[in-house]
C-alpha cells in the first residue's frame, strides 16, 4: 500500500476514533450509559460492530467497550521519514475507522440529528435488505456502488448516475466534498432518489457511508448464514462480501484523510476504490480480486473501470437486435430469391477473426461497420467481410482464442434471417430481405456477437469490440494477419508436448455412462471421444471451474515409456472412486486409459501380428480380432481397463505419442477405410517422418482381409514392421 | 461347512437432513451406512418417509383415478392436506404450487403465500413446497414463501446448476431445507452440492432430486444414477451424501399405461389398479436405489408402500440385526 | 483375483481352431474373463490350463435352462450386484402358477391357450408368460402328467411344482425332454427329488430353512450329479426376501461357497405384488405367481424391462409414425428418434397436450436427438430419408415437420433434402414445452 495514503488513512482513523470517543463521553453524560442505542428497522444492533466484534450494541454504555477494542487496533501515525510495513496498519485503521463512523451515525439521533430528512434516506431496514439484498447476493443485481463526495457539476452527477443506473447497479450516496454532496446535485437535477430507482442517498457526512457497509454486513449475516463471534467470524463475513458482493467505492472530488481511512475500511471487504482525482494508486492484488485503488478516472469511464477492476459480470438478458433470435433460427437457410446481402462462399472473401487484447486495448460494447451498410448497396449484393472481434479478459488467455471464434458459428446462425455457415476464412453469410427489412443490419451481427460472448463466457470474456469491415481494402489488409494467426494456433496446438506442461486434464463428463471411467487428456493425446483436446479442457476448466474437466498436475515422472505420473495416478484414484491406481498414457497393455462408450475407434491387439489393429465406429464389418465394432465396443467400454484393448480419438494415431510404450505407430497392422480417408496424407506424413514412408500401403484394411490368417501372410508378403518388433504381450 | 456372509462396511455415511422446523413436528432423513434397506448389514437411524401431493389449484390434468381420493377437495390445499395427514397418512405433504406457473393462471407469490399458510395452519406435519418449474416466476415464489414462513423448515423444490443463488439465499437465511435437482446425472448433482456449499449452505440442509423417471419411462436411469450416488456417497464422497427425493406421483400419473383403460386394453387388466401398482413399482423401485422422501400421488399407494416400511422397520428404526 | 482377458489367453492354446464358436482365441479369452462363456467350450485346453484357470474362468452363477424349443428360458450367468457395473443379462423369468386343485382340465387347458397367446410389444421386446408352474394335483399321478403335457404341447416352459416323489415322476416321465424344472415343496425330503433330477438330467430348485443349509443341499446336489439348480432361499416378508437375495448374489460373486453360484427361484403367493418387485429388482432369477392378472404382470414386465437393459445400450422401438390421438391432414407431424426413452417421454407429452398429433420415428440406432445428431445420425438427409419410407409425408396437407429444438441446425438441410415445398419449423428443446408450442406457434400459424 501507498505509504502516502496509509500515513493519510492511519491520520484519519485516529481523528475519527478521537470524534466519536469524545461524542461518546458527551452523550453518556447527557443521557447515561444505560440509554438505549441503535438504528430503526434492524434486528443486526449496529450491524458493522456487530458483524467485526460480534458484540450487539444495545446501550451507550456497550460502545465504551467497543471504542477501548477499536483503539487498541490503532497503529501510531507513522513518522514521514521512517518506513515501516503499513498495509496491516492501515487496513486495522480502516476497520476502526468504520467502527467509529458507525458510533457517530448512531449517536446523532441522541444528540438531536436525525438521520432522515430532506432527501437523506438514513440506514437501510431489514425489510428492504431482504428484498433487496438477495438481488445481490444472487446476482440479480450485479453490484453497489459507494458513491463518496460530490461531482463537478449536477449535470455530470446525473450522467453518472444514470450511467450506473443503466447497468443495474445499486446507487448509494454519502459524504461530500466541500460541502457539496452528489445526492443535493441529483435532487437540484429533479432525479428521484429512492429504493425503486436504485439511488439511496444516505447522508452527508463522510461517517454515513458507513450504512453502505452495514447493508453488505448484513447481507453476509443473513443470505450467507454467517454468524458474528470472534476474529475468524468477521473474516468470513468479510471474505463473503469479497466474493459474493461486488461492490466498490467511487471517490469523487478531493479525498481527505477521514476519506483515507474509510476507503482503507472499505477494502477489508475487498471493495476497491475508483478516484477522479490523482491520488496515489495501489495496483498489486492483496485484499481485494484485483487493483485496491485506481485513480484519475474521468466520470465518463467510472462505471466500466469499477466494474472491470471489481470483477462484476454483467449480462444482457435482452439482445437488442430486431429480428427474434435463439438456437430455434440456428440451421435455417436464406435462400437466393429471399437474400438481402450476402458474403462470402465462392463470391467474397470473408472470414472471422477473433483476437485477444490487453484490457487497455479494447473498447467495450464499440460496433464498427466500416464500409458499406446494408442499406448502401443493391439488393442482393455480394460484399467482402472480415468480422474482427477483440476480447479482452482478466483471465483471457490467447489460447482461447480459437475456443471463442469457433462459438461465431452458432452465435451468428441464432438471429432469424441469418444464415451463417463455416468458419475462419470459409465463411458464408446471408442476410434475408425479411430480416432486413425488419431492420437488421450488418451492425447487428457485432451486437449479437458482444452480447453472446458476454452472456457465454462471463469467466473469460470481460470486454469486446466488433469491427465488421465490409470494403475490400480493409478486408484484405487484415487478412494476412488472420490467416497467420490461424496457422500459428494451429502450429501451436501441434507443437505442444505433453512434456511441456505441468498439468493434463480430467474429463469426467461420460461419468454418467461408465461410473469409473475418467479422461486424461494430454496435449499429445485427445479425449477419446475426439471432441476435446487439451485446451478445450483448459478452456473448459476456466470458464467453469467445477465442472467435468479438472486440471491434474502430472507431478513426478513414475515411467517416461509408458507414460505414467504420481499426480497423474492420485488424481485416477479419487477420480474412480478407488477403482485404478495407475495409469499409462502410452500403453495400452499396461494399466491402460478406461473407456467409456463414446471412442471414435477401438485399438486392439492382434496376437500372431505383433502388432494392433484401429477400427473406427462407423465400421460395420468383421475384423480381424473376430469381433466386429460392437462386440469390441462391449468389451472395451464401460470404464474398464481392459488390457490389449483402449478406445481412442482417431487423430491419436498421428500423435508422435501414440502407443509409444508399446512401439508406436509401427505396431499399426490392419485399420479400416474409413480410418485411412480421413488420416490419409496426414497418416503418411507421419509415416514418413518416422523414416517408414512405405509404412501406409503396408498397413491393411478390409479390402485386404477381414481375417487373421490372410492378414498374417500379408503382413509377411509385404514385409510390415511389427512381424519383427516381438509380440506386445 | 457354514456360510462366511461379512457385512459390508463403508468408510461413508449418509447425511442427517431434518425437516420442517418451528411449529412442524420435524422428521428426520438418512443417516444410514450402508445400501439402502440393506438393514441386516447397516444401521438405519431414519426410515423413508412417504408424502402426498396437493395442489394450488384443481389440477388440470389428473386422471380420475386419481382425483377420487381427493373428492371435493381439488384446490383446496389446506382441506387436502389435512385429509393427507390424519386420514392418509402421510409423513409429510408436498403442495404443488402448479396455479402459479403461467400456463396455468399464474398465481402470484402472494397468492402462493396464502396457500402455504393455509396448509401450515391444517397440519404440523412438515411441508415441501414445489414452484412452477425452474425460471424467475420459481424464485419470486419460493422466495416470498419461505421469507413469510422463515423457521418452518420448508423444503423448497428446487434449485438446479444453472439457478441456484436466489434459493440457496433464502435457504440459508430463513432457516430451510432446498431440493437441489439434476437431471439424472451423477455429475451434475455433485456439481449443484458443491455450487450450494460454495454459497454458504451447510448440506445438513440439501437434498438431492435425481430427476424421477417413471416405471417405463426412464425408471432405470434414475435407479442407476441413485445407486451410483448411493455408493459415492458410502465411499466417503461428502458432496454426494445428501439423501435422495423422488417426485414419483407426477411422473407415474401421466403415463400411458395408467391412463388406458380396461376396454380399450384387456389384457391390461383392472385400470385403477394397474395404476397404483404402477405407483408402488416405481416408489419401491426408487426406494431399492436410495431415495429417503417419496412424493405420491394416490393414498392407497402410500398405504402399500407403508405398509412395507412398517413391517421392515417394526423393530425400530435402527434394525440391526447383525 | 479375477483374470483379464489378456492373461487368460496367454494360457489358451493360440490355435485359432474356433471350435469354441469364436474365430480367434483371443476373443474367447476376453467373452472368459467377462464371464460369459465357460472354459469347457475350449476343445484343447490343457488339464494345467484348466487347473489354473480353476474355478475362476466359471461363470459366478451358472446358466440353466427350463423348457425346449423357441420359448425356452435361460437364467443365471450374472455377474455383477449393481446393473450399472456392467448389465443384467437373463431378465427374470415370470411363470403363472396354477393350481389344478382348484380348476377343471377343461379350465386350465382354456387358460393355457389364453396364456400362451399373450404377446404385448413394448419398446422392441415382446412381453409373455414365460412359463408355467404346475402345482401336483391331489391324488392323481395321471393328471399331474397330462396337465404337464398340456403346457409342453404348447411350447411353454414348465416348473413342477410337486409335492410327492411319485407325482413328479411321472410328470417328468411324460414331458422329461422338454427340460421341466422340478420344484419340491418346501420342507420335505429333497433327496429323492436329487435323485431324479440327476437321473434325467434337470433342472432342480433347492431349498432349506436357511442361507447355510441352501447352500450345503446345493453342494450334496451336485455330488449326486445334479448339474443345474436354482436356490430358493426363505422368504417370510419382505425383508427377510430381500436379505436373502442379497447375500445370495454377494456370496455367488464373491464365490464365497460352490453352493451358492446358482440362479434364484422365488415363489409367490397372489397379492404379493411387493415380493415381485423385489425378486426383479433384486436378483430373482425366476418368480412363480399364484393368480395375478393383467394388472400386476404390465407393471412386471416392464420393471424387468427397465432393470435387464443394458445400461450401454439403450433401447429402441421400431421406426414408425405414432398416431397421437386421432389426427387428421392437418394435425403436427412431429419427427423424433427411436431412442425408446426419447419416444416415451415425447410421445407421452404429446398426449398430454391433447392436440391430435403424428410422430415420426425414425431410425438413429437408438441414441437420443443431439447424440443421433453428433453422430450424423439425425441429419437432415438422413432424416428426409426415413420421412419418406415411412411415409410420414403422404399424411398431412401442409407439409410442415416439426423437429426438436436442439437440432434446429438441420432445419435447413432437411428442407432442402425434402424439396418439394416442405417446410420445417422446429419445436421447443424440451417435450414439456410443446404444449406452449403448439398454442403459440404452430396454432397461430395454421390460423393464418
Amino acid at each position: 500500500m501507498s505509504r502516502i495514503i496509509a500515513t493519510a488513512a492511519i491520520r484519519g482513523a485516529h481523528a475519527c476514533v478521537a470524534r466519536a470517543e469524545k461524542m461518546l463521553s458527551e452523550t453518556e453524560e447527557r443521557h447515561g450509559r444505560d440509554k438505549a442505542i441503535g438504528f430503526e428497522a434492524t434486528a443486526y444492533a449496529l450491524p458493522v460492530t456487530l458483524a467485526l466484534l460480534g458484540k450487539r450494541v444495545m446501550r451507550l454504555g456497550d460502545l465504551d467497550e467497543v471504542l477501548q477494542e477499536i483503539r487498541r487496533w490503532l497503529p501510531p501515525i507513522p513518522d514521514s521519514d521512517i518506513w515501516l510495513p503499513y498495509l496491516g496498519g492501515a487496513l486495522d485503521a480502516g476497520a476502526a475507522t468504520l467502527i467509529a463512523h458507525e458510533t457517530v451515525e448512531a449517536l446523532k439521533p441522541l444528540n438531536g440529528h436525525d438521520l432522515v430528512y430532506d432527501y437523506w434516506l438514513g440506514p437501510t431496514a431489514d425489510g428492504i435488505l431482504r428484498e433487496q439484498g438477495i438481488k445481490l447476493v444472487d446476482g440479480r443485481m450485479p453490484g453497489f456502488a459507494a458513491c463518496v463526495g460530490a461531482l463537478p457539476d449536477d449535470e455530470t452527477a446525473e450522467r453518472l448516475a444514470r450511467d450506473l443506473q443503466e447497468k443495474n447497479i445499486l446507487v448509494f450516496m454519502g459524504s461530500n466534498t466541500n460541502g457539496e454532496t452528489m445526492a443535493g446535485q441529483l435532487h437540484r437535477r429533479g432525479v428521484d432518489m429512492n429504493w425503486e430507482t436504485f439511488l439511496v442517498p444516505y447522508g452527508p457526512d463522510t461517517s454515513s457511508i458507513i450504512h453502505a457497509l452495514g447493508f453488505a454486513c448484513r447481507a453476509a449475516m443473513t443470505f450467507g448464514g454467517l454468524h458474528p463471534g470472534g476474529l475468524k467470524e468477521a473474516r468470513d463475513i468479510l471474505m463473503y462480501n469479497k466474493r459474493r458482493v461486488f461492490a466498490f467505492v467511487l471517490a469523487l472530488g478531493d479525498v481527505d484523510d477521514e476519506k483515507y481511512a474509510t476507503a482503507a475500511g472499505a477494502i477489508n471487504f475487498g471493495f476497491p476504490v475508483i478516484a477522479d482525482t490523482d491520488i496515489p494508486q495501489i495496483l498489486p492484488t492483496g485484499i481485494c480480486t484485483y487493483e485496491h485503488v485506481v485513480s484519475n478516472v474521468p466520470y465518463k469511464e467510472m462505471p466500466s473501470r469499477a466494474i472491470e477492476v471489481r470483477g462484476l459480470k454483467i449480462t444482457s438478458l435482452d439482445i437488442p437486435i430486431p429480428v427474434r433470435h435463439g438456437p430455434a433460427f440456428e440451421g435455417e437457410r436464406v435462400r437466393k430469391e429471399d437474400l438481402a446481402i450476402e458474403f462470402g462462399s465462392k463470391y467474397t472473401r470473408a472470414y472471422e477473426y477473433l483476437k485477444s487484447r490487453r484490457m487497455d486495448e479494447v473498447e467495450d460494447e464499440r460496433i464498427r461497420v466500416i464500409g458499406p451498410e446494408i442499406g448502401d448497396v443493391k439488393e442482393a449484393a455480394q460484399l467482402p467481410l472480415a468480422i474482427f472481434v477483440e476480447v479482452a479478459g482478466r483471465k483471457m488467455q490467447v489460447d482461447f482464442e480459437s475456443i471463442l471464434e469457433r462459438h461465431i458459428h452458432s452465435f451468428l446462425s441464432e438471429p432469424m434471417g441469418v444464415m451463417h455457415l463455416g468458419q475462419r476464412d470459409t465463411v458464408w453469410l446471408r442476410i434475408s430481405k425479411k430480416a432486413r427489412d425488419a431492420g437488421f443490419r450488418i451492425e447487428h451481427l457485432g451486437v449479437m456477437l458482444l452480447h453472446k460472448l458476454k452472456n457465454d463466457f462471463p469467466a473469460i470474456v470481460d470486454k469486446v469490440q466488433v469491427t465488421l469491415f465490409t470494403n475490400k481494402e480493409d478486408v484484405d489488409q487484415l487478412y494476412d494477419e488472420a490467416v497467420a494467426a490461424y496457422r500459428r494456433r494451429d502450429e501451436r496446438m501441434g507443437a505442444m508436448t505433453d512434456e511441456s506442461v505441468d498439468v493434463f486434464y480430467s474429463c469426467a463428463l461420460c461419468q454418467s455412462y461408465a461410473p469409473n471411467h475418467v479422461c486424461i487428456i494430454t496435449p499429445q493425446r485427445l479425449g477419446l471421444c475426439g471432441a476435446y483436446n487439451w485446451l478445450d479442457g483448459k478452456a473448459a476448466h476456466e470458464i467453469n471451474p467445477h465442472g467435468g474437466n479438472q486440471p491434474v498436475a502430472k507431478k513426478e515422472l513414475l515411467d517416461p515409456v509408458k507414460g505414467k505420473w504420481k499426480g497423474i495416478n492420485e488424481f485416477l484414484e479419487v477420480a474412480t472412486n478407488g477403482q485404478f491406481q495407475s495409469f499409462s498414457a502410452y500403453s495400452m497393455i499396461d494399466d491402460p486409459m478406461t473407456s467409456c462408450g463414446c471412442f471414435e475407434c477401438v485399438a486392439c491387439v492382434l496376437p500372431g501380428t505383433g502388432g494392433i489393429m484401429v477400427v473406427d465406429r462407423e465400421y460395420r464389418g468383421n475384423t480381424p480380432v473376430g469381433m466386429n465394432f460392437s462386440s469390441l465396443a462391449e468389451i472395451t467400454g464401460g470404464g474398464q481397463q481392459t488390457p490389449g484393448f483402449v478406445g481412442i480419438g482417431t487423430l491419436y494415431v498421428l500423435s508422435k505419442k501414440f502407443i509409444t510404450g508399446d512401439g508406436g505407430l509401427p505396431r499399426l497392422v490392419w485399420t479400416t477405410t474409413n480410418i485411412k480417408q480421413r488420416l490419409g496424407e496426414k497418416l503418411r506424413q507421419r509415416c514418413a517422418e518416422m523414416g517408414l514412408p512405405d509404412l501406409f500401403d503396408k498397413i491393411a484394411d478390409e479390402t485386404v482381409c477381414t481375417d487373421l490368417e490372410p492378414l498374417i501372410e500379408h503382413l509377411a508378403a509385404v514385409n510390415h514392421p511389427a512381424l519383427g518388433m516381438g509380440e506386445m504381450i | 461347512m457354514s456360510l462366511k456372509l461379512q457385512p459390508k462396511k463403508w468408510p461413508g455415511k449418509i447425511r442427517e437432513v431434518t425437516l420442517g422446523a418451528g411449529n412442524r413436528q420435524p422428521r428426520t432423513v438418512g443417516g444410514g451406512n450402508g445400501l439402502p434397506l440393506h438393514t441386516f448389514e447397516a444401521d438405519f437411524p431414519h426410515r423413508p418417509v412417504l408424502a402426498l401431493e396437493v395442489t394450488d389449484i384443481n389440477p388440470p390434468r389428473w386422471l380420475d383415478i386419481v382425483r377420487e381420493p381427493w373428492e371435493g377437495l381439488l384446490g383446496k390445499p389446506a382441506d387436502a392436506a389435512r385429509k393427507a395427514a390424519e386420514q392418509y397418512g402421510a409423513d409429510l405433504i408436498m403442495l404443488n404450487l402448479m396455479g402459479t406457473h403461467p400456463d396455468r393462471g399464474g398465481r402470484s407469490p402472494d397468492q402462493a403465500a396464502i396457500d402455504v399458510e393455509a396448509v401450515l395452519d391444517a397440519v404440523r406435519v412438515p411441508l415441501i413446497v414445489k414452484g412452477p418449474g425452474a425460471g424467475a416466476k420459481q424464485n419470486d415464489v419460493l422466495a416470498r414463501v419461505a421469507e413469510k414462513y422463515h423457521g418452518e423448515g420448508l423444503v423448497l423444490h428446487s434449485a438446479c446448476q444453472e439457478d441456484y443463488k436466489t434459493l440457496a439465499a433464502v435457504t440459508v437465511a430463513y432457516g430451510h431445507v432446498l431440493v437441489s435437482e439434476s437431471p439424472i446425472d451423477l455429475n451434475i448433482a455433485k456439481q449443484v452440492d458443491i455450487l450450494l456449499s460454495d454459497v454458504n449452505i451447510n448440506l445438513d440442509r440439501v437434498l438431492i432430486d435425481p430427476l424421477t423417471g417413471g416405471l417405463g419411462y426412464g425408471l432405470e436411469y434414475t435407479y442407476s444414477v441413485m445407486e451410483r450416488i448411493r455408493l459415492a456417497a458410502l465411499g466417503g464422497d461428502q458432496m454426494l451424501n445428501s439423501p435422495m427425493i423422488c417426485l414419483v406421483g407426477e411422473e407415474v400419473w401421466k403415463v400411458k399405461e395408467v391412463k388406458v383403460s380396461e376396454r380399450q386394453e384387456p389384457r391390461w387388466g383392472d385400470q385403477e389398479t394397474r395404476g397404483i401398482n404402477w405407483e408402488v413399482a416405481t416408489a419401491w423401485s426408487l426406494i431399492e436405489a436410495g431415495a429417503e422422501v417419496v412424493v405420491l400421488r394416490h393414498p392407497d399407494s402410500l398405504a402399500r408402500v407403508r405398509k412395507i416400511l412398517d413391517a421392515w422397520f417394526a423393530e425400530g428404526a435402527s434394525n440391526n440385526t447383525r | 483375483m479375477a483374470l483379464t482377458g489378456l492373461q487368460i489367453f496367454k494360457l489358451l492354446p493360440g490355435t485359432n481352431c474356433r471350435d469354441c464358436g469364436y474365430t480367434t482365441c483371443l476373443a474367447f479369452a476376453m467373452k472368459l474373463a467377462a464371464g460369459q462363456v465357460s472354459l469347457d467350450k475350449c476343445p484343447t485346453a490343457s488339464e494345467d490350463i484348466k487347473a489354473t484357470l480353476g474355478a475362476a474362468s466359471a461363470p459366478p452363477i451358472r446358466g440353466v435352462t427350463i423348457g425346449k424349443g423357441e420359448r425356452a428360458i435361460t437364467v443365471g450367468e450374472e455377474t455383477v450386484y449393481f446393473r450399472h457395473d456392467k448389465t443384467f443379462v437373463r431378465p427374470t423369468g415370470l411363470f403363472r402358477m396354477i393350481d389344478p386343485n382348484r380348476l377343471s382340465d377343461g379350465e386350465i387347458e382354456k387358460h393355457l391357450d389364453d396364456w400362451a397367446t399373450i404377446g404385448i410389444e413394448r419398446a422392441g421386446e415382446l412381453f409373455r408368460v414365460d412359463g408355467i408352474a404346475m402345482i401336483e394335483p391331489a391324488g392323481s399321478r395321471e393328471r399331474y402328467a397330462r396337465l404337464a403335457e398340456a403346457i409342453s404341447r404348447r411350447g411353454m416352459p414348465v416348473a413342477l411344482m410337486a409335492s410327492t416323489i411319485d407325482g413328479v415322476r411321472s410328470a417328468v416321465e411324460k414331458i422329461k425332454d422338454q427340460r421341466p424344472l422340478i420344484v419340491p415343496s418346501p420342507g420335505v425330503d429333497q433327496s429323492p427329488f436329487v435323485a431324479l433330477a440327476a437321473e434325467f438330467k434337470l433342472p432342480l430348485v433347492i431349498t432349506g430353512k436357511d442361507l447355510d443349509d441352501v447352500a450345503a443341499t446345493a453342494v450334496d446336489a451336485a455330488k449326486h450329479g445334479v448339474t443345474d439348480m436354482l436356490l430358493e432361499p426363505p422368504a417370510k416378508d419382505a425383508r427377510e426376501l430381500h436379505q436373502n437375495l442379497s447375500r445370495l448374489r454377494r456370496g455367488a460373486l464373491d464365490r464365497i461357497h460352490p453352493g451358492l453360484g446358482y440362479p434364484i427361484f422365488l415363489r409367490v403367493a397372489a397379492g404379493e405384488f411387493d415380493k415381485v418387485v423385489i425378486g426383479i429388482t433384486k436378483f430373482a432369477s425366476l418368480v412363480a405367481m399364484e393368480n395375478a392378472a393383467g394388472e400386476a404382470w404390465l407393471p412386471y414386465w416392464t420393471l424387468r424391462q427397465n432393470i435387464y437393459t443394458d445400461p450401454q445400450k439403450p433401447l429402441q422401438i421400431d421406426p414408425s409414425v405414432h398416431s397421437i390421438g386421432e389426427p387428421d391432414e392437418n394435425a403436427p407431424l412431429l419427427v423424433t428418434t427411436n431412442f425408446s426413452l426419447t419416444y416415451f417421454i415425447v410421445s407421452t407429452e404429446l398426449d398430454g397436450t391433447g392436440v391430435p398429433s403424428r410422430l415420426a420415428v425414425v431410425d438413429a440406432e437408438g441414441m437420443s436427438v443431439l447424440t443421433a445428431w453428433s453422430a450424423g445420425k439425425f441429419s437432415g438427409e438422413k432424416v428426409a430419408k426415413e420421412l419418406r419410407r415411412l411415409g410420414a409425408t403422404e399424411h398431412v396437407k401442409h407439409k410442415t415437420v416439426i423437429i426438436p429444438g436442439y437440432v434446429s441446425v438441420i432445419s435447413g438441410e432437411l428442407e432442402d433434402a425434402l424439396g418439394d415445398g416442405w417446410r420445417v419449423l422446429t419445436g421447443p428443446q424440451e417435450a414439456s414445452d410443446l404444449n406452449a408450442f403448439f398454442r403459440d406457434v404452430w396454432q397461430p400459424m395454421m390460423n393464418g
